[in-house]
């Protein structure tokens, strides 16, 4: 059987693209989801070939959007891809209704790095070549990068090696990406010229709904990223036209808690030493950090009853076990503590009292 | 997607955030938006839910200040005044058609929605489904010719020509399905059977007219099994032909809209239904919702009266209204950007 049969302008115009039905500067997640989309479609069990596709069509299609996954996905094949067919990506990529010397766009940002005297990316290209700008973006992606502007030379070593670990899929390199930007805790710091390529980048990615110019302007240095979604929950098709649309794309809220502190030499060390971490010290912490009850309520969203109980080690009126862990390690997320270690003492304390 | 809250206004909805975005909706604050649009909602298969859609989406825009004409053009067994809650009409299309009503006011029917009237289809005379199409052509003119915003096509199940027509007269086209074999594969029938309709009564492919109707039947002596093959041969007998083929099938757009859908997996099924036709057939069908399974809708119709009416909090009724804003802004654009275009062309740019 003919290919022309399972696509009516096969001949034409039917590049990678296409086949995804995607546009030539999608992004990576976009890729993913139109190729989850299109094998949904022509899955075997899809009820939407019925009377229409045979099996042996259906095959042929499967493994055209497989091929054309295989390129897209892979950053470096889907350049030369881009190349070969004269697809300018990347090059007149900006972002709607934001004014240009905003937001650099992505390749700009990419060449004005490469070209420069970073002594971090020099050296990084003399052990292991040329770093494509891709890979760079994922570099930057990363929210660890966000704030490294004095990255040494074995930093970037290190993160060309994961970088090559991870391409080999670059399925899960997309999800490595997604998960460490929906559960960091550490901060990403904006700043309007140097890391606004990459919060736009991430934006992206993220499909976060980046703020007009003047909500930039006006705006501190938290960003804000959506509530974090499966790719199956973008098939609403409701969410892409409804009038208040910006309004629905989650709740959003903040990715940290932080305020100025004074820092104290001796409590930073004893949070260093500390092994057995009790209620009182989480309390002393977050009184430390300047946090308050109602803040941390707010932000954990965890009843303020059980974080006062949780201080005031009150086991009683605490909920289970299971429960409980998981607000400790929120709360010393929270108050960057590490959380492991305070959940376990927290709680064997929780144990021995029960035992008692 | 939202499940909850106050549904039916008889107002635009608020705008919450950034009023310049959401334009109003009022016709009388939109001069852009010109009087009588037609959506057609049709679908090949029965008792998926077509007329119930056409009353309700002619109650969501009458409600929203337009003024709506829903008219049930199914011929032989109408009953979109019933999801209306109205008894059975005394004049209908029938009186019309026999010439005893030559005025196409005098078969309007009010109803208790303000802004909304019906015309009733044809109730007992036999054979009426079957339109000459003089008849259907003096038809479709004469609604034209209402002092309505809007008209609303409840059409038949099947392909019958006259429902193909109907469907393809249309400014939208809404096909109603359900996540179901049958359903879809009714479905695919119907968007084959409007295709070729399509093509065939296309002046410009006149030439390959003889080609089309062989195309229509599967088993023709060209072997042309599928659009893809009418488009290779067409192309074979003129590029020029072949070009013109393809123009032609990309304008036919019509939309889909998923009723009863009771899982992501059935809401999913649109996706995959629209990328399967645009292989298939080459057109670019635009998914504009689905309406969830929901009880309300047996309740309401045993009760004979409108779901919106009845149930105005439920879910179905916020999908409603969201499908009926969705078009009503897709219309604004369209005119925007025809407007434009206009404009653009007179000065020459």
């Amino acid at each position: 059987m003919s290919m022309q049969k399972t696509n009516i302008f096969e001949n034409e115009t039917q590049n990678y693209y296409d086949i995804l039905d995607v546009k030539p500067d999608a992004s990576q997640t976009e890729i993913r989801q139109a190729y989850l989309r299109a094998k949904a479609a022509y899955s075997k069990d899809s009820v939407a070939l019925y009377s229409l596709f045979d099996e042996q069509e259906t095959r042929l299609v499967l493994d055209r959007i497989e091929q054309a996954y295989l390129v897209l996905s892979n950053s470096e094949k889907r350049r030369e891809y881009d190349k070969l067919h004269g697809l300018l990506r990347g090059k007149e990529q900006t972002i709607p209704h934001a004014p240009a010397s905003m937001y650099p766009t992505s390749s700009n940002h990419v060449f004005s790095f490469s070209k420069s005297s970073d002594p971090a990316y020099q050296a990084a290209q003399t052990v292991f070549g040329e770093i494509t700008p891709e890979q760079h973006q994922q570099e930057h992606l990363r929210p660890e990068h966000a704030h490294s502007t004095n990255s040494s030379v074995e930093h970037a070593a290190h993160d060309r090696v994961v970088d090559n670990r991870v391409s080999s899929d670059n399925v899960h390199t997309t999800r490595a990406n997604e998960i460490s930007i929906r559960r960091s805790n550490e901060r990403l710091h904006v700043e309007h010229t140097d890391a606004s390529s990459s919060r736009m980048e991430l934006a992206e990615r993220s499909n976060i709904r980046l703020p007009e110019h003047k909500d930039l302007l006006a705006s501190d240095s938290e960003l804000k990223v959506s509530q974090p979604r499966s790719p199956a929950r973008f098939t609403d098709p409701f969410e892409a036209f409804t009038p208040h649309h910006e309004n629905r794309i989650g709740i959003i809220r903040r990715m940290e808690l932080t305020k100025p502190y004074e820092l104290d030499p001796t409590v930073e060390e004893e949070i260093t030493q500390q092994n057995q971490f009790s209620g009182t010290f989480l309390k002393k912490i977050r009184e430390y950090k300047g946090i308050t009850l109602d803040e941390l309520s707010e932000f954990t969203k965890i009843k303020k009853t059980y974080i006062s109980c949780i201080e005031a080690e009150e086991f009683e009126s605490l909920p289970a076990p299971v429960y409980l862990r998981g607000f400790i390690v929120q709360l010393a997320k929270t108050l960057k503590l590490p959380h492991e270690k305070v959940a376990s003492s927290y709680m064997e304390k929780y144990k021995n009292a029960a035992h008692k | 997607m939202s499940s909850q809250g106050p549904i039916l206004r008889s107002i635009p909805l608020p705008s919450i955030n950034k009023p310049e975005q959401v334009p109003d909706l009022h016709p009388a604050n939109s001069p852009i938006l010109q009087p009588k649009k037609i959506w057609a909602i049709g679908g090949g298969k029965g008792g998926v839910g077509k007329s119930l859609i056409a009353a309700n989406l002619a109650i969501s825009l009458a409600r929203l200040g337009h003024k709506v004409c829903a008219v049930d053009l199914d011929l032989g067994c109408a009953n979109l005044h019933t999801c209306l809650g109205i008894d059975i009409p005394s004049v209908t299309l029938s009186d019309f058609f026999s010439k005893r009503e030559p005025h196409i006011q005098n078969v309007l029917v009010p109803t208790s929605i303000p802004n909304l009237t019906m015309i009733s289809g044809a109730q007992d005379a036999v054979g009426i489904a079957n339109l000459k199409h003089t008849q259907k052509s003096k038809l479709l003119q004469k609604l034209q010719e209402l002092d309505v915003d809007h008209l609303i096509l409840d059409l038949g199940a099947g392909t019958a020509y006259n429902t193909l027509d109907f469907f393809l007269s249309a400014y939208v086209g809404i096909l109603v399905l359900l996540p179901e074999p049958t359903s879809i594969e009714n479905t695919y029938r119907f968007i084959k059977s409007a295709y070729y309709r399509k093509l065939k009564c296309a002046e410009s492919l006149f030439e390959i007219r003889p080609m089309i109707d062989m195309a229509m039947d599967q088993k023709n002596p060209l072997g042309i099994r599928s659009p893809s093959d009418l488009l290779r041969e067409a192309s074979k007998y003129s590029p020029e032909i072949g070009m013109k083929l393809k123009e032609e099938i990309m304008q036919f757009q019509p939309k889909i809209l998923i009723n009863q859908a009771r899982t992501q997996t059935d809401i999913d099924i649109g996706f995959s239904i629209k990328s399967v036709c645009k292989k298939y057939f080459g057109i670019e069908m635009e998914y504009i919702g689905y309406l969830d399974y929901d009880s309300a809708v047996w309740q309401s119709v045993r009760r004979k009266r409108p779901l919106l009416l009845e149930f105005p909090n439920s879910k179905l009724a916020s999908n409603f209204e969201r499908i009926a804003h969705h078009l009503l802004q897709q219309e604004i654009q369209e005119q925007q950007q025809s407007s434009y275009n206009e404009y653009a062309k007179n000065k020459h740019f």
